[in-house]
């Protein structure tokens, strides 16, 4: 085992000379590693350095620390009270661990029922809260505001605003297709109920104003039946050739 | 009739019945503990305030010893432990080591007179080196050497108490003594 001089050099040697030293080796052990030592320079050379270190530490421990009395250890016994780390549950688990194990099952599922019923009403009355929150702003006590528009100069507008709430890149200026803006407003409404809850006012301007458009559109269309034949022109003209 | 008790027994008894059972294992382990925190700290009233600390801290927390180490080495890890914490108030602190020495050479003057002056001072300066040397080891290798030097626990002890398998023991020792041997042969040559 130890009958190379560079074994010491290539091999971790350390734990052997350490039990060396402080005498903890077995006999088989220690017969071998003194063969080795009789051989081994280096490891005769850590040896004696070692055994310097040991002899300076003794040398202080005898002289500083030897001499020194025990400091007499006072333990305040009526203040110093020794402070457990329990748990919480700890109690519960006592009660516990003494039942059977169909009253732990069925505890456990007690526990369990009722921390869902807990967790559900709990949930729902959230959602109520939730409920509560969406319905306020439609009974906010602010009326509608319903703007009489007058019936010609307001068509241009309604136009175009029907157009930016649909499509606002299409703005023209022909009647017909005013017109269609017009039939087509029923689905602008809808958008705008779903998304302006707080806006009653705007649905309200927009209601009436499409419905004077339509009446509008109505009374155009009169005026070109103005020009077909009538029986009371006729009866007019009868009258009039007759006079 | 506590006496006859081991360390474990009287653990259970000081939580249970009578806390001044705890005594005894006082009794039994304030030497060691004291030479533990004594290498550690290289200072006498260091030492004496971390042993009485130390008993102190092991009392409070009686209740949570589980038993899964032996109580000895409970007691030197709270005992390690408490050193560490004084070594480094110490240094935020910024307590300079010139006031060791200063107290070594107090102590120089106050050697006995049987013994010539030139030899008294070498000597003392030769333990002030030592303990120099000892104290800027790493706090991994101190605590091993103290426990070996100081303690004359086995290596087997060391293990248990510093929870360490025994190579690592016996390679932290190799090491510290290594480092101390540069240490002072450098001061040898320096001092001749």
């Amino acid at each position: 085992m130890f009958d190379s001089n560079n074994y010491h050099k290539e091999c971790s040697f350390s734990e052997q000379i350490i039990s060396y030293v402080y005498g903890e080796m077995s006999e088989a052990e220690n017969a071998s590693f003194t063969v080795h030592i009789s051989k081994c320079s280096d490891c005769a050379e850590e040896l004696a350095g070692f055994g310097f270190v040991r002899t300076e530490i003794l040398n202080w421990k005898h002289k500083e620390f030897l001499p020194l009395t025990t400091p007499i250890i006072q333990i305040p016994y009526e203040t110093v009270t020794v402070e457990a780390k329990t748990s919480i549950f700890a109690p519960v688990w006592e009660l516990f661990s003494f039942s059977q194990m169909w009253l732990k099952t069925a505890t456990a599922f007690a526990v369990l029922a009722m921390f869902a019923g807990i967790t559900f009403s709990v949930f729902n009355t959230n959602k109520s809260v939730d409920l509560a929150g969406m319905v306020k702003p439609i009974t906010s006590p602010t009326p509608p505001i319903i703007v009489d528009v007058p019936l010609t100069p307001i068509k241009p507008t309604v136009a175009i605003e029907t157009e930016k709430a649909t499509s606002p890149s299409i703005v023209k200026n022909k009647e017909a297709e005013k017109v269609k803006t017009v039939t087509t407003e029923p689905k602008v409404l809808k958008a705008t109920v779903r998304t302006t809850r707080v806006k009653p006012a705007r649905i309200e301007t927009t209601q009436r104003v499409t419905k004077q458009n339509v009446t509008l559109v109505s009374n155009e269309e009169n005026i070109e039946e103005d020009d077909t034949l009538r029986l009371s022109d006729l009866f007019d003209e009868v009258s009039t050739n007759k006079f | 009739m506590l006496g006859n008790l081991s360390d474990e027994q009287l653990v259970e008894i000081s939580v249970t019945e009578n806390p001044e059972a705890f005594g005894e294992i006082v009794k039994r382990w304030e030497r060691k503990i004291f030479a533990l925190c004594f290498g550690m700290l290289s200072r006498e009233e260091d030492a004496r305030d971390a042993v009485q600390e130390t008993f102190i801290a092991a009392f409070r927390n009686l209740a949570n010893f589980r038993g899964d180490a032996k109580v000895s080495s409970w007691l030197h890890r709270i005992a390690v432990n408490q050193c560490l914490t004084k070594h480094r108030r110490k240094k935020t602190r910024a307590e300079s080591y010139l006031e060791d020495e200063s107290e070594t050479n107090q102590q120089a003057f106050t050697a006995p007179l049987t013994e010539s002056p030139s030899h008294n001072f070498e000597q003392n300066n030769k333990l002030l080196l030592v303990r120099k040397a000892v104290s800027s080891l790493p706090e991994d290798l101190k605590q091993v050497v103290v426990m070996k030097e100081f303690e004359e626990l086995t290596f087997q002890q060391i293990s248990e108490v510093l929870e360490l398998p025994l190579s690592t023991v016996k390679s932290r020792l190799y090491t510290a003594l290594k480092q101390l041997r540069m240490k002072l042969d450098n001061v040898v040559v320096e001092v001749i």
